[in-house]
């Protein structure tokens, strides 16, 4: 929190953070000067002879006191409001440069995460919160915190800041003005100022769990929201949709109840502030009438201690309802400073490992791929090595869930080797800069995305190519004719993704291999490509990666179908074999045991 | 009827807390002004004790506000949900490029219903109150008659200025709705596919497409904040001039002798007590509008004709016809997405009781989409669709490919899909499926959570949990069709052939009708279907 405070108060020009006090100040200031003309002029009135410009004086003091208490409150509120969004902007600039990692198996990450940042396991809290949050930030977590969560914090600038400033400097200039005018009521309102302040922080303690538990029920009744209204298809499949309608009345019911009996607390809390401000106000109340009945207080000054009482009261008042929404912001901080340390810590585990000594490719290695080989180290066990020199196409195959997709990955970067060595050239993979591998390494996911941008952004993705090279790579991938049919539309220009034109399977995973191929990489992963695919579609696909890769590139494809099998120039089997996978990837054991052990045609590689 | 009842309270208790603090202000200052008299100290106790009650009162009341006040929008909230989860089940899967996908249509529907809460809590249980409060104000004002009428009015007066005022300025507010979904929606793309992007270096593109995407979130912002601090200053100088033109008109009363200076003392803080209640009223009216102006709600009625044609009842079954004989009959069907291509187009096939066929085509020829109609998600344009075999709801077990699996156990996954089947039941589908083996090796076994649409499943082992409920479900309830679409997908081809005649072993009388790619799979069925 203080953090986070700090953080927003270097955003703030200097000049703002003056003015923001000055008209703090001068709205208080106005306040009581209002005040005092409203008095004067009432007590005018009890005058047996009224003065007309006396009253007229006393009238334009209140006219204008009040206006620039208007605007200087209005300017208060414009500069806060300022400050909130530059500070919102900021937090998402921030999370923006957060990237998490890709979608991998979720407790493999975690267990990688937990290594990364030296975590034992016990001090996961929760390790089933733990993944859940972990699948969370998969999905749709940027956008739940950018979003959310941060504007989250825009409450604190609109209820906390304000009152905190009005409380500073209200409270002491005006008990200063009561013991001035009247030691008495000054001192009733010292006495009574701070008895609600203790009293909110001591049943703050006890909602402040209550706080937290309400926040974490919110969120879980979003999540059980959403995922019915996700899964409305599957249920509308099964028939389940009446049993559906009923759990979702029940969630509904349960997180009103529990809410009530949360904000119950709340509302106590509220009750009993109030009911000291109220009262207080009576004392005073009574206490001037008794004393202006008395003869010992003039009209006048008791008149204008009672017009001053309310506003003095006001930021005690609303104290509670501003507790509340500081609770609310730690919680979003906290979840933001959460969301922060995960990212930071998974791009340092996967991207930046490969800032590594060879800055540049040495001259020996040839981008285009000629002589280019990739070896495949076994980690500790060391006694394998499968060599894949320029032009080979060799297939990943195995079972469902024996980890083609997690090998591909490993080889592209997205997650961490854990004990694999990948040699190009020579060159180890992982300890290659970044910048250099994603040059070299081209690779298509089982299920590439189509951006909500033009096709010409689709395809370069940041980089820099011209139209010549994007039009090649399109006929490459055999999204010829279907470009030249987007004339119409723009040509490059077309929009694809949501809200554009919609891409079929097939295309899809075309336009994911002409990404890939773009920026002539030596080395072209291929996850699942050909998956829905006619044989004959299949056929012509291999065709034309056989005949881009020419003699230099390696072309490795992850798949089961047979006929890429059959066409492959080498075979890697991915099998369960126990003992090696404990000694390289811990965690996957238990996910992806598979008890059969499939045997292909070729040479059975070793096990990776 | 216990909401409205409810609803009612809340709104009685918060005028009658606003009054009472009216009223303790007002007697405080009757009290002091009639104590500058020096009249009887008798005289002042009832002002005393009244000072007394209404603090205590008010306390009271607005705790008792609050409480059914929250209570009525949960209850709200909760009946617009429900309306909502409904609309839902009537409208997907979505049919029509609409130029609007899922994830953002759920997320606009989410903002509404919050809205909708919202709307009562916060926007019209406080303009309703202090609109009383204005009406018995110039009630109370027009009785004393030592006012001139302008003045008596003066109360009703400002709360129009004010709610006008409001109105006006939050017109504005709208636009900034749209960049917010904009800047979401961006969001939501590229996280989507970050993977490409770490892998050909399109970080710092994306980057800068947020960037970009939040600063104009950022001007949209300040721009709001800029109209917003202008109605407020606005609205707080509409209130300043009433009270000091008040001030005058008492000041003249009282010259003239009309009325005395206790009652002028009282009125003045009264006045000034109801219209401090007057600035709250911008920010209900923040409330009140988004809601109101139907933005959202017309849009999901809109949205309701356009997509009238999908299916008029939850349940719908396509437009079919019983007929003697046990069987499947499509005829001539076709279905258009957009009204310009159409997949599937005139297809015609026919499926005895006990028949099973593959269905093959290429690559975005409508084999889903058959799917669907065969389910009666969705009504084709031309054709007719008969036969028993889809006539009342239990009979066709199905899955299809981009099924959402919910974050659950697997056990729980069964139970919620198909709880007439039991575990015996749920493991011998899960050993049909072939997953037998990989459940029972976990440590979990069935409690083995499957993470947010089934994350934690290789793409083979989700699609053969699929199938696995597919066939738990026609095993539960003897389901005579089965549709698969694509189960073996992601597997290699011993499993899936395993796989594929433990299916026509175990449903050897069933019909089934099965999307694939595999000519494999297509060799093991005698009858072909070609779209």
């Amino acid at each position: 929190m203080k953090k986070f405070l700090r953080f927003c108060y270097n955003q703030i020009p200097v000049r703002e953070r003056a003015a923001t006090l000055v008209a703090a100040l001068f709205e208080n200031g106005c306040i009581l000067l209002a005040a005092y003309a409203a008095a004067m002029l009432i007590d005018g009135m009890a005058g047996e002879r009224m003065l007309a410009d006396a009253g007229w004086r006393y009238l334009l003091l209140l006219a204008a006191a009040l206006a620039v208490q208007a605007v200087c409150g209005a300017l208060g509120r414009y500069l806060l409001s300022g400050i909130s969004e530059r500070v919102r902007l900021s937090c998402r600039k921030r999370l923006h440069r957060l990237n998490w990692l890709s979608r991998g198996q979720g407790r493999q990450r975690q267990d990688m995460l937990n290594r990364g940042q030296g975590l034992q396991k016990q001090d996961m809290p929760n390790k089933e919160q733990g993944m859940q949050r972990q699948d969370m930030l998969d999905n749709a977590g940027l956008a739940a915190y950018c979003c959310q969560h941060v504007d989250a914090l825009d409450e604190f600038f609109q209820k906390v800041v304000p009152l905190v400033l009005a409380g500073l400097i209200r409270l002491p200039l005006f008990l200063a003005v009561f013991l001035y005018l009247d030691a008495v009521s000054g001192l009733i309102a010292f006495v009574t100022m701070p008895v609600a302040p203790v009293m909110l922080y001591l049943l703050g303690r006890l909602a402040a769990g209550a706080s937290a538990e309400q926040w974490d029920r919110q969120s879980e009744l979003n999540r059980g929201f959403y995922e019915l209204m996700q899964g409305v298809v599957t249920l509308k499949l099964f028939r389940r949709t009446a049993a559906a309608l009923r759990e979702m009345e029940d969630l509904a019911r349960h997180h009103s109840e529990s809410s009530l009996r949360v904000l119950r607390i709340a509302f106590l809390s509220a009750f009993a502030v109030e009911l000291l401000t109220t009262l207080s106000i009576a004392v005073l109340a009574v206490g001037i009438g008794l004393r202006v009945l008395a003869g010992s207080l003039d009209f006048a000054t008791g008149f204008l201690v009672l017009l001053l009482a309310p506003e003095f009261f006001m930021p005690v008042r609303s104290a509670g309802m501003a507790f509340h929404v500081l609770m609310n912001t730690r919680a979003a901080l906290q979840e933001l400073a959460e969301a922060e340390k995960i990212g930071t810590a998974a791009l340092a585990l996967a991207g930046a490992e490969g800032s590594g000594t060879a800055s540049e490719m040495p001259a020996g290695a040839d981008r285009s791929g000629t002589g280019s080989k990739m070896l495949a180290g076994a980690g500790e066990s060391g006694n394998h090595a499968l060599e894949l020199p320029g032009g080979t196409f060799a297939v990943v195959t195995g079972s469902s869930g024996a980890g083609k997709t997690t090998l591909l990955r490993r080889m592209a970067g997205l997650l961490p080797p854990a004990g694999w060595q990948f040699l190009l050239a020579g060159y180890d993979l992982g300890a290659l800069p970044e910048g250099t591998r994603q040059k070299i390494i081209g690779y298509v996911p089982q299920e590439p995305h189509v951006y909500a941008a033009s096709l010409r952004d689709n395809l370069l993705l940041g980089r820099d190519f011209p139209d010549g090279e994007l039009v090649r790579v399109l006929e490459l991938a055999g999204l010829g004719s279907w470009y030249r049919r987007q004339a119409a539309a723009g040509g490059m220009e077309a929009k694809l993704g949501d809200g554009g034109i919609s891409l079929s399977n097939g295309q899809r995973h075309r336009l994911g291999m002409a990404r890939a191929m773009l920026g002539s990489p030596s080395v072209l992963l291929l996850d699942e490509v050909t998956a829905g695919l006619e044989p004959h579609e299949e056929g012509e696909l291999l065709d034309m990666l056989r005949q881009w890769q020419g003699s230099g590139r390696v072309v490795v494809l992850a798949t089961h179908r047979q006929q890429a099998v059959s066409r492959a120039d080498r075979v890697i089997a991915v099998e369960a074999e126990p003992e090696i996978e404990k000694v390289e990837i811990e965690a996957e054991i238990e996910i992806e045991i598979e008890s059969e052990s499939g045997k292909v045609e070729g040479e059975v590689g070793p096990c990776l | 009827m216990l909401m409205r009842c409810m609803q009612l309270a809340a709104f009685c208790l918060s005028l009658l807390s606003s009054l009472s603090s009216i009223a303790l202000l007002g007697l405080s200052a009757y009290l002091i002004a009639a104590a500058s008299l020096q009249p009887e100290l008798y005289t002042l106790a009832l002002p005393i004790t009244g000072v007394r009650a209404f603090g205590i009162l008010r306390a009271l009341l607005r705790y008792g506000e609050r409480y059914t006040g929250h209570a009525a929008a949960f209850a709200l909230s909760a009946r617009v949900s429900r309306r909502l989860f409904i609309y839902l089940l009537r409208l997907l899967p979505l049919s029509h490029s609409s130029g609007e996908n899922q994830g953002s249509l759920l997320h606009r529907l989410n903002r509404a219903a919050e809205e909708w809460r919202s709307f009562y809590l916060r926007g019209v249980t406080p303009m309703l109150v202090s609109l009383m409060l204005a009406m018995l104000a110039a009630a109370v004002l027009c009785g004393m008659g030592s006012l001139s009428p302008l003045c008596s009015w003066l109360p009703a007066w400002c709360w129009l200025a004010v709610a006008g005022t409001a109105w006006l300025g939050e017109r504005k507010q709208l636009a900034l709705t749209a960049e917010y979904s904009a800047y979401r929606h961006r969001l939501l793309d590229l996280q989507s596919g970050r993977e490409e992007l770490f892998t050909t270096g399109g970080r710092a593109w994306a980057e800068a497409q947020l960037d970009g995407a939040a600063h104009s979130l950022w001007l949209a912002g300040r721009r709001q904040g800029r109209c917003r601090s202008l109605t407020e200053l606005a609205i707080r100088l509409m209130l300043v001039l009433p009270f000091c033109l008040l001030m005058a008109e008492l000041w003249e009363s009282c010259s003239l002798g009309r009325m005395s200076f206790v009652e002028a003392a009282v009125l003045a803080v009264s006045v000034q007590a109801i219209l401090g209640e007057f600035a709250g009223l911008a920010e209900a009216v923040r409330h009140v509008l988004p809601a109101l102006s139907g933005a959202n709600s017309s849009q999901i009625s809109e949205n309701n004709s356009q997509f009238e044609k999908n299916s008029s009842q939850i349940w719908a079954e396509s437009s079919i016809m019983n007929s003697n004989k046990v069987c499947l009959k499509a005829d001539r069907i076709s279905f258009s997405y957009d009204g310009v291509h159409r997949v599937p187009d005139s297809v015609s096939f026919e499926l005895m009781a006990g028949e099973k066929a593959a269905v093959l085509g290429d690559s975005g020829s409508g084999k889903t989409t058959l799917f669907y109609l065969l389910l009666g998600l969705w009504q084709p344009d031309r054709g007719t669709l008969q036969g028993s075999l889809l006539a009342e709801g239990g009979t066709v077990s199905a899955i299809t490919q981009n099924v959402y699996v919910f974050d659950t156990t697997i056990g729980e996954l069964f139970r919620r899909l198909c709880p007439e089947g039991s575990e015996a039941v749920v493991w011998q589908s899960l050993e049909l499926a072939c997953l037998g083996d990989f459940v029972r090796s976990c440590p979990d076994g069935l409690g083995y959570r499957l993470g947010q649409d089934g994350c934690r499943l290789s793409g083979g082992q989700r699609q053969r949990l699929l199938v696995a409920l597919a066939a738990a479900r026609a095993l539960s309830t003897g389901s005579r069709l089965l549709l698969l679409d694509e189960p073996t997908c992601g597997l290699d081809r011993r499993t899936g052939e395993r796989l594929l005649a433990g299916l026509l072993a175990a449903f050897a009388g069933r019909a089934m009708l099965v999307i694939t790619h595999d000519e494999y799979v297509a060799e093991m069925f005698k009858k072909k279907i070609h779209l």
